[in-house]
């Protein structure tokens, strides 16, 4: 469980757990815990109770807590890189296992599609492991556009 | 005034300076009056109005005057003149006019006090104002030689339950030579419109859950789709079974096959459910070659729950003889008519508006339109202008698209995943209805092929890129936000969307949020680099969802839903944002309005009573919106859609934006220099003001009257706005006429400033349920004096139970209001407060931003409170040299 690097997401489990974070990140706390067919997550915010259920498993179980919008979302099934002149997008993908890499060089960041059964978070964990780390975030599900 | 005249001439000569001295501020004025009169009346006066200074200049004028008696003139016989009841619906918010009579007019100058009652409280549920002058507390003048004077009355409109209530205005002792006439009393009964706390309207139905589509894949042997049961509500929801159906019958009337079947566990309150899809495969070697196929996923106890089709709840195709699904463009073959006149375009009233009835109800109003007769005479089409459709398809071999189609530079994004499909062919097999291609005719149908009807810019060159193939859908592996920037400029292949133009996008989303850096960093890049630096242009539907809701508070009726303001891309400044205009030379009914849009085009209305937008649809008889929205006048028509190719119940604005596009094209045909910003620059300055005389709305809210709705403002650069229609309707022909003299690039650099921030976190409580609310300013410099603001981004962060509640308005230096959220949004009902929100506003440009700037945020509804915690400007402007 951690806060995404712009702090304002926070990245819930995939199994039981229970944090309280520093206080540097303001009064925010979460449990997350599993039954038979789902796991429940519980972010407390300056004493509001905020609830999820996800899988156990799967594209679908992997979330966040949006602090600023006070609400869940879903992760996208990849992540976003920032480009430049030292990225090493095949370096990246290798180490990822990428299904796809788009890179958006009028944008400055490329899209790596992860294969399915890696988390996002521990995407982005095992390239901050890296000599030289790319700056890399969490996608978000938006909502679905509507044709006016 | 001191004027001595003929048989009026009434004054003695040594009291003639005293009657000159017509009073100004204070009650000596009531000697003016007659000698003989003059000491009653002051004296009358002074004891009323219980000042001193007034009983000794009384006196004063009645030493003065008290000389022998001359001619006496008649009296003046003083009335209030207008019906002695009436009956006002406190709900019209009315302005009741009354006539103060005097007859004769008096020689000298009269006072008069009113005696104002009732059981309507004074300053809360009216105020009474005069055009005379006051003497003190409902006492005023009359100068001599005045024959009336005006007395209003305004009535509030509130939302209070009061009952009915009175108002009586009589006159008092008329100091003077006058006396009160027979019509001495009017009064008014004020029919109470009745009260309502919106916190305890029932809340907006639960839509409990709804069944959303996740994935489709078209196999050579099979259509795989997926689905899953959200419940977007919290509410709850008890168990339910997911139903999927095929049929070949589009009302599921007959042939209907159960497909499968899912047990839906309950939903909780209160949790935000994530689930895992459900796979379904409907096998084609169960179809018919040669037929159409619908599959309908619904919940057994809740039919509603499918989700419509344009979210994708359903899907449709069509096979071939081959018994697979027809997945890509397959050219009609059509026989123009005689002439090369495109039939329809006498019925296109978008285009030209000679007050004709477009096969509907309702005759439109002549010159309601794009007002492009000059272009189209001249040619003027578009030619060499790139447009894009990013959309649901684009019909590439229909026969009134394919000529204006550029080859081989369209994308499916769906192509990977429909056997069968180019790549390069964005064909939507969904046969019911093709919103692109709907969109594409507005913009640049064929002109004189004798099919059809034409476009706006027919020589533009269209590419359509599919969006809909990923971004309907809310999760799986369709990516529709890279699919969404791959679409906009950043993609140099598949597809080529960085030598696009412009961009129609006539999409968007509801939700109370910002746009994200990433689009925000789309945009920034393709309005300074696309187009060789001259910058791409976004055009973009500001929505369709002003009217039809159920109603959180009865002022919705009239301010609307939701606000254009309630999509995060729209309060960008890089966007065009466009809303709709009828037949009928008014906002469409469903047009979303806010303080982020830029103009209006037609996008009319539902086609049947008044009417739509004739475009092109999916060719053939069996295919087409017909199929979605039930047949509209042009279904069948022997003569003019004898194909099934058109449609005439296109609109919304959906149908405004490509109209714009089109225009735009136009402006880029002419003159292919101008930026971006001279093309915005140039549709303001060019935009007709329709329904000039539309009216405030205002309501009073504990006693306070507040504006909620403007008319039309005229800001200090001359630029008029309103909410409703940004600078005013598209006007093609003065459009294209400025695109011709303007100098390209003459705007000045474009410059985005630092945040003004407004201070430490006010924490400043917003007053409940008050037409003052709460304001806080904010001082602005170091903008260069010659800057021309283009746009005001306003971030705001306020906490409330219930944000629907909040109206947000923003002042500039020069008095311009621009209000940047109207209260009872529904995007914000039950939202807990406005979480760093930012709202644009382009009622400002053309001002100076240097300044001293006025938030004010008001709480509209009354049982709970909230704060404005904090707030922040940003410009953006052209920086001269």
């Amino acid at each position: 469980m951690n806060l995404a690097e712009d702090g304002n997401v926070l990245v819930l489990p995939a199994a039981t757990a229970s944090l309280r974070l520093p206080s540097e990140f303001g009064p925010i706390s979460a449990q997350s815990f599993e039954t038979s067919v789902q796991r429940v997550h519980i972010v407390t915010v300056d004493g509001e109770i905020y609830r999820a259920a996800t899988p156990l498993e799967g594209p679908a179980s992997r979330i966040v807590f949006d602090r600023v919008q006070r609400r869940f979302v879903g992760l996208r099934p990849s992540i976003r890189v920032e480009l430049d002149g030292a990225t090493d997008l095949d370096a990246i993908a290798a180490s990822l296992g990428a299904v796809r890499v788009t890179a958006f060089e009028r944008l400055g960041f490329a899209i790596v599609e992860l294969p399915e059964t890696l988390h996002p978070a521990q995407a982005i964990e095992s390239l901050a492991a890296l000599d030289d780390p790319p700056a890399a975030s969490l996608r978000m599900q938006g909502p679905p556009v509507r044709w006016r | 005034m001191a004027l001595v005249t003929g048989r009026r001439a009434l004054a003695p000569a040594r009291c003639a300076s005293t009657a000159a001295a017509t009073p100004t501020r204070n009650a000596a004025t009531a000697a003016a009056a007659p000698a003989r009169h003059a000491a009653t009346a002051a004296t009358a006066f002074a004891r009323r109005a219980g000042a001193a200074a007034v009983a000794t200049a009384a006196a004063a004028a009645l030493t003065a005057c008290d000389g022998p008696s001359v001619s006496e003139p008649p009296l003046s016989q003083v009335s209030l003149v207008g019906p002695a009841t009436q009956e006002i619906l406190e709900a019209d918010d009315r302005t009741i006019h009354f006539r103060l009579s005097l007859d004769p007019p008096p020689a000298t100058g009269v006072s008069v006090p009113l005696t104002i009652a009732g059981t309507a409280t004074r300053d809360r549920d009216y105020t009474v104002s005069t055009d005379l002058l006051a003497l003190g507390p409902d006492m005023y003048w009359v100068p001599a030689h005045t024959a009336s004077g005006n007395v209003q009355v305004e009535v509030y409109r509130d939302f209070d339950a009061e009952g009915d209530e009175t108002v009586s205005i009589a006159l008092g002792d008329i100091g003077g030579h006058a006396r009160a006439g027979a019509a001495s009393r009017v009064e008014l009964r004020i029919v109470d419109g009745g009260g309502v706390e919106v916190d305890e309207v029932p809340d907006l139905p639960p839509p409990g859950p709804v069944v959303v589509p996740t994935h489709y894949v078209i196999t050579p042997v099979s259509v795989e789709f997926g689905a899953v049961v959200v419940n977007f509500s919290f509410d709850g929801a008890p168990a339910d079974e997911l139903i999927v159906e095929w049929s070949s019958d589009p009302d599921f009337a007959a042939d209907v096959n159960r497909l499968g079947n899912v047990y839906i566990p309950p939903f909780v309150p209160g949790i935000q459910t994530f689930p895992e899809p459900h796979a379904f495969s409907l096998p084609l070697n169960r179809l018919a070659p040669g037929g159409n196929y619908f599959i309908r996923m619904y919940l057994r106890d809740a039919p509603e729950s499918n989700f419509g089709a344009f979210f994708g709840g359903n899907f449709s195709f069509a096979t071939n003889a081959r018994g697979e699904v027809i997945t890509r463009c397959e050219a009609p073959v059509r026989t123009p008519g005689p002439t090369a006149a495109d039939p329809l375009f006498p019925h296109q009233w978008h285009l030209s508006n000679t007050g004709q009835a477009s096969f509907t109800e309702t005759a439109g109003v002549a010159g309601a339109d794009l007002q492009m007769s000059a272009a189209i005479a001249a040619g003027q089409d578009g030619d060499g202008v790139t447009l894009a459709v990013v959309d649901t398809g684009l019909e590439i071999c229909h026969p009134d698209l394919a000529a204006s189609v550029k080859p081989g530079k369209s994308y499916n994004f769906g192509f990977e995943r429909a056997a069968g499909a180019s790549p390069t062919d964005p064909f939507n097999h969904d046969i019911r209805g093709d919103h692109g291609t709907a969109v594409a005719g507005v913009a640049a149908a064929v002109a004189g092929n004798g099919l059809g009807g034409r476009g706006v810019a027919p020589g533009a060159e269209l590419v359509g890129f599919n969006l809909g193939a990923a971004a309907v859908f809310a999760s799986g592996d369709f990516d529709g936000e890279a699919a969404m920037f791959r679409s906009l400029g950043a993609s140099s292949s598949d597809p080529d969307s960085a030598s696009v133009d412009i961009f129609n996008m006539s999409f968007g989303t509801e939700i109370q949020d910002n746009a994200t850096p990433d689009f925000v960093r789309l945009v920034e890049m393709g309005t300074s680099e696309l187009r060789g630096g001259r910058g791409a242009l976004y055009v973009k539907a500001a929505g369709n969802e002003f009217s039809g809701c159920p109603p959180i508070h009865p002022l919705n009726e009239e301010l609307g839903c939701i606000g254009s303001n309630a999509d995060p891309d729209q309060n960008l400044p890089y966007l065009v944002t466009v809303g709709a205009f009828n037949a009928q030379d008014v906002k469409s009914s469903y047009s979303n309005a806010g303080a982020n849009l830029w103009a209006v085009a037609p996008g009319g209305e539902d086609g049947t009573a008044s009417p739509g937008i004739i475009t092109t649809d999916q060719a053939g008889p069996e295919a087409g919106l017909g199929l979605l929205f039930g047949a509209d006048a042009l279904t069948g028509h022997p003569t003019l859609n004898p194909h099934g190719d058109y449609t005439a119940g296109f609109g919304g604005t959906s149908s405004a934006a490509p109209a714009t596009a089109g225009a735009i094209a136009i402006l880029l045909g002419i003159n292919p220099d101008l930026t971006w910003r001279d093309v915005k620059h140039i549709l303001a300055a060019s935009a007709r003001r329709i329904d000039p005389d539309i009216a405030r709305v205002r309501a009073a809210f504990n006693g306070t009257p507040y504006v909620l709705r403007h008319p039309w403002q005229t800001n200090a650069a001359g630029y008029a706005y309103h909410n409703w229609y940004g600078f005013g309707a598209v006007a093609v022909d003065a459009a294209a006429a400025l695109a011709r003299s303007h100098a390209p690039g003459s705007l000045g650099d474009f410059v985005e400033s630092a945040w003004f921030e407004a201070g430490e976190p006010l924490e400043a409580v917003i007053p409940d349920n008050d037409g003052a609310g709460i304001t806080h300013s904010l001082d602005v410099a170091g903008i260069p004096d010659a800057a021309n603001i283009e746009a005001v981004v306003l971030e705001i962060h306020a906490d409330h139970p219930d944000a629907s509640d909040l109206a947000v308005q923003l002042t500039s230096p020069a008095g311009t209001v621009s209000i940047l959220n109207t209260p009872f949004n529904l995007v914000l009902d039950r939202v807990p407060g406005l979480r760093g929100w930012r709202l644009m506003s382009n009622a400002f440009y053309g001002e100076a931003a240097n300044g001293t700037w006025t938030l004010r945020v008001l709480d509209l509804a009354p049982g709970d409170t909230g704060r404005l915690q904090s707030w922040r400007l940003r410009f953006h402007y052209g920086d001269h040299p």
